[in-house]
């Protein structure tokens, strides 16, 4: 009884002491791309994505009833941090569903100044903002008095704030009302106003970290004249220690003597604490999630990556032996290279997120419409009907005396196949077991790209390959060979692509020479290597830098001069030059949001190939 | 579009205009006889330079749009039958070098290469059809102009511009006009005042910001237009923009919409 009782009066208490319309909510799922497009049509830096953000501690003023009910201390407010543009993942301050649609927009529409309001002038920044967008966008100026009138009624009554927040509020009022009234008046740093819905903030990250600077300094005081008071009791000596590593030097014994536990152990237990199965909930807790920013002191260089030998896949072949061009002799090296065709291990069926699988079968019903159709073939031995025009040229020939003896006279209905192969080559180096977002790698964008690829090509009846490759020294290129011409597109093939997996590194070269040579077999008359990787060719040798970019460039070249048509598609951070130098300027794409691959690959072909 | 009397008065031409030095660079390649490549968005307005100049310069004008199926003989002519006889018809390249005209070539890489060929004697100094088919040996005549154009944007690798075809030619890009000019060019064509096309105008840089990201074209100076004429018949400003601007670039509902809300926030949706 006395928990239902608590149940009701909080939920009683917080309907009370906030504002909130549920049934009028919008969300930015639902607007989430709208919003995007808006944001860069207006003028929104292309770099920025947007995102949601949580809520967020502010300083702003509370009334006696939010006080009361422990509410109103978080909110979401609209922000930029680093390379995105964070609006609140709900808006349902205000009665109307298109209100808070329009708040969306609004909002979205100050940002696309691509202003961060500045920390102590937020106050002007944002009435700067305001008019910039309300002369620029004379379409917003109504909704803009709709959506300030309907703030203006949410804000607290100025009589009811403490006296030294009175001023601010006013002055923050006649701001909403008219944006090109005259301020002076901005926030001091002792007082914060309830936020105001239709503005930006700066961002909170920020804030926050600085406040804890300033949190940290009081505690080394405090920590200092606690030390002071302890000093020669030695038994229950505390000692602050700093999680970093001082010193280079080498290791110097051998980890497992050390003597015993309770002496001293450096380690960041901070993270440990991760068994707790609802890891949202504590999410959805925490004020801020931390994320150490430390920098570590040394880097070492080592090759640690060889899986060991009993779940290692398997070799196939002994080696295929290639050449290698070295740049400085300016001469093609033969039996430079060893390339092994490897076998996936496949441990379990594939199973692809619910969302790719839906991306899949959408994309591959926009790709079964490409299917060749059939075709009707004039100037015929034989055929359904009869060509009119070869026939007209016949008669035209005859009785000019030049007629033929055997004349192609009919039509006929085929089925013509397009006359192109396409071969896919994908880097599978260990630089793709980077992360992306969240818990996903590139590794599994690429997994999710090819699947993808698969299934539409083979929707569109394609005659294509999908490969991968990774390399260690030239002693051992391996290459996968996902799918080959042959064979059908089937679980088999989907299962091969979910298993692959990062290792190694990218002697680029080797592999496209021998998927040159796989692709040269194919008896089409156009040809075509797409080359997916993440960066620049390189390997634990002289692989790395110009050595590997050279021969990279030169068996792009030797693939060219086969009638091959080369193109790269480059999911590297930034699309750096070494594409034009090694591609050529027209050959390569470079895609900047690597999120969009599985969706942009198919896509690209169709653009490349139609 | 046929109009075979010396130079006109500038006010009775199609209304065309010029952005950089295009018609003087035009001027100056008919009277030396050189080939022509405009390169442009779709609907930047190289159909209507060419037209223009055609009638500038008093030359009939021969358009062909290019496609996958154009065969050689559809450029250069054809055996016809007829009462029991035979005769030769001209396509519109023989045409137009017969008649010193201007031959128009739009979206010459649609055109399969084998097709393309065919004109390769005109584009050099010999300025030279051969027609096979009957044996005749046309020389053009210093009135004749080769003019093609393609649309740049399109990357594609099987298909695309020889190399080698395109050195043939002097080439000129065209691109959508600034927008002051644009609103003029809006005004004028569609009939609407000022101020309306200039918010188009706008409106349209704002949305090419889009092309590659969100869009796969921008909006053409052609798609203002339509916009500017559906208003101008009273059709409501956020429905002209949504028919002419928004669903024709964009087949997703949710680029559409927001579209519609870059509009509104131009236009007010009032």
């Amino acid at each position: 009884m006395e928990e239902w009782v608590g149940v009701k009066w909080h939920h009683y208490i917080t309907n009370k002491s906030t504002i909130r319309y549920r049934e009028a909510a919008v969300s930015l799922n639902d607007l989430g791309k709208r919003l995007a497009v808006f944001f860069r049509a207006l003028g929104g830096d292309p770099g920025l994505s947007l995102a949601e953000t949580s809520d967020y501690i502010h300083d702003g003023h509370r009334t006696f009833l939010q006080k009361m009910a422990g509410s109103g201390v978080k909110q979401a407010l609209p922000h930029f941090h680093n390379e995105f543009f964070f609006l609140p993942h709900q808006i349902d301050c205000f009665p109307s569903k298109k209100a808070n649609e329009a708040l969306y927009y609004w909002l979205t529409a100050l940002a696309s100044l691509n202003h961060t309001p500045h920390k102590h002038h937020w106050i002007k920044h944002n009435q700067y903002l305001s008019q910039q967008i309300l002369n620029n966008w004379p379409g917003l100026r109504s909704r803009y008095k709709t959506l300030s009138r309907l703030q203006l009624q949410h804000r607290p009554k100025i009589s009811s704030l403490p006296k030294k927040l009175q001023p601010v509020e006013r002055a923050l009022q006649k701001v909403i009302a008219d944006p090109w009234c005259d301020n002076d008046v901005e926030v001091g740093h002792d007082v914060q106003p309830l936020p105001v819905m239709l503005w930006l903030y700066p961002s909170p990250i920020n804030t926050v970290a600085e406040r804890r600077d300033q949190d940290h300094q009081g505690d080394q005081e405090q920590e200092q004249k606690l030390a002071a008071k302890n000093l020669g009791d030695k038994k229950y000596k505390a000692e602050q220690m700093d999680d970093r590593d001082q010193g280079d030097g080498l290791i110097a014994f051998r980890l497992e003597s050390l003597f015993t536990w309770s002496e001293f152990l450096n380690l960041d237990r901070s993270e440990e604490d991760t068994d707790d199965e609802d890891l949202q909930s504590v999410a959805d807790d925490l004020d801020k999630i931390t994320v150490s920013s430390g920098k570590t002191a040394s880097k070492v260089k080592l090759d640690l990556d060889l899986p060991s030998a009993e779940y290692d896949d398997v070799v196939l072949t002994e080696g295929i032996l290639l050449p290698e061009w070295h740049y400085k002799k300016e001469q093609l090296i033969e039996k430079q290279c060893a390339l092994q065709t490897m076998a996936l291990n496949i441990t379990e069926p594939a199973q692809w997120r619910e969302e790719t699988r839906k991306q899949a079968k959408m994309l591959k019903r926009q790709f079964e419409s490409l299917k060749p159709q059939r075709k009707w073939l004039d100037r015929q031995e034989q055929g359904d009907e009869a060509d009119l025009n070869s026939f007209l040229d016949f008669s035209v020939q005859r009785s000019m005396g030049k007629g033929t003896t055997d004349p192609n006279l009919y039509r006929q209905l085929h089925q013509t196949n397009r006359d192109l192969s396409t071969l896919l080559l994908a880097d599978l180096s260990l630089s793709t077991d980077a992360f992306v977002s969240g818990d996903r790698k590139v590794i599994d964008v690429i997994r999710e790209s090819l699947y993808i690829f698969g299934e539409c090509l083979s929707a569109a009846g394609e005659r294509f390959s999908i490969t991968g490759f990774a390399s260690k020294l030239r002693s051992h290129v391996r290459y996968y060979e996902l799918k080959g011409f042959d064979d059908r597109y089937d679980d088999t093939v989907r299962n091969r692509i979910y298993a692959i997996k990062p290792n190694f590194y990218t002697r680029m070269g080797a592999a496209i020479r021998y998927a040159t040579g796989q692709l040269t077999a194919q008896k089409t008359g156009q040809k075509l290597l797409l080359i997916l990787t993440d960066g620049k060719p390189n390997d634990l040798d002289q692989y790395e830098g110009r050595y590997g970019m050279e021969d990279t460039k030169h068996a792009v070249n030797a693939a060219r001069k086969e009638g091959l048509v080369p193109f790269c598609i480059s999911i590297d951070i930034e699309p750096h030059d070494y594409l034009a130098y090694i591609f050529g300027g027209q050959s390569f794409l470079h895609i900047k949001h690597i999120e969009e691959l599985p969706k942009k690959l198919p896509m690209l072909f169709y653009q490349l190939t139609h | 579009m046929s109009n075979t009397s010396p130079l006109k008065h500038s006010d009775s031409l199609s209304y065309y205009q010029q952005q950089n030095n295009e018609v003087a660079l035009f001027e100056s390649a008919w009277n030396n006889q050189l080939p022509v490549l405009l390169k442009g968005p779709t609907g930047c307005g190289k159909t209507r330079f060419v037209q223009h100049m055609a009638e500038k310069l008093g030359r009939k004008l021969y358009t062909v749009a290019c496609h996958e199926d154009l065969t050689a003989s559809d450029l250069i002519g054809r055996h016809l039958i007829g009462d029991g006889e035979t005769y030769w018809q001209d396509g519109p390249l023989t045409r137009a070098v017969r008649e010193g005209a201007i031959c128009y070539l739009d979206e010459v890489v649609e055109a399969r290469k084998d097709s393309i060929v065919v004109m390769h004697p005109l584009t050099d100094d010999r300025r030279i059809l051969p027609i096979d088919r009957t044996g005749e040996l046309l020389h053009a005549p210093p009135e004749f102009m080769l003019v093609v154009s393609y649309n740049p944007g399109y990357q594609n690798l099987l298909k695309g511009m020889k190399p080698s075809t395109k050195q043939r030619f002097m080439s000129m890009s065209f691109d959508y006009p600034d927008k002051d000019m644009e609103a003029q060019i809006v005004a004028k064509e569609a009939g609407v005042d000022l101020e309306l096309a200039k918010l188009l105008a706008r409106l349209a840089s704002h949305i090419r910001q889009l092309k590659d990201h969100d869009l796969e074209e921008s909006a053409s100076t052609r798609l203002l237009i339509y916009a500017a004429t559906l208003i101008k018949s009273g059709i409501p400003v956020s429905e002209a923009c949504r028919a002419a601007i928004a669903e024709p670039l964009s087949d997703d509902i949710e680029v559409v919409e927001a579209l519609m809300q870059v509009m509104n926030a131009q236009l007010g949706d009032d």
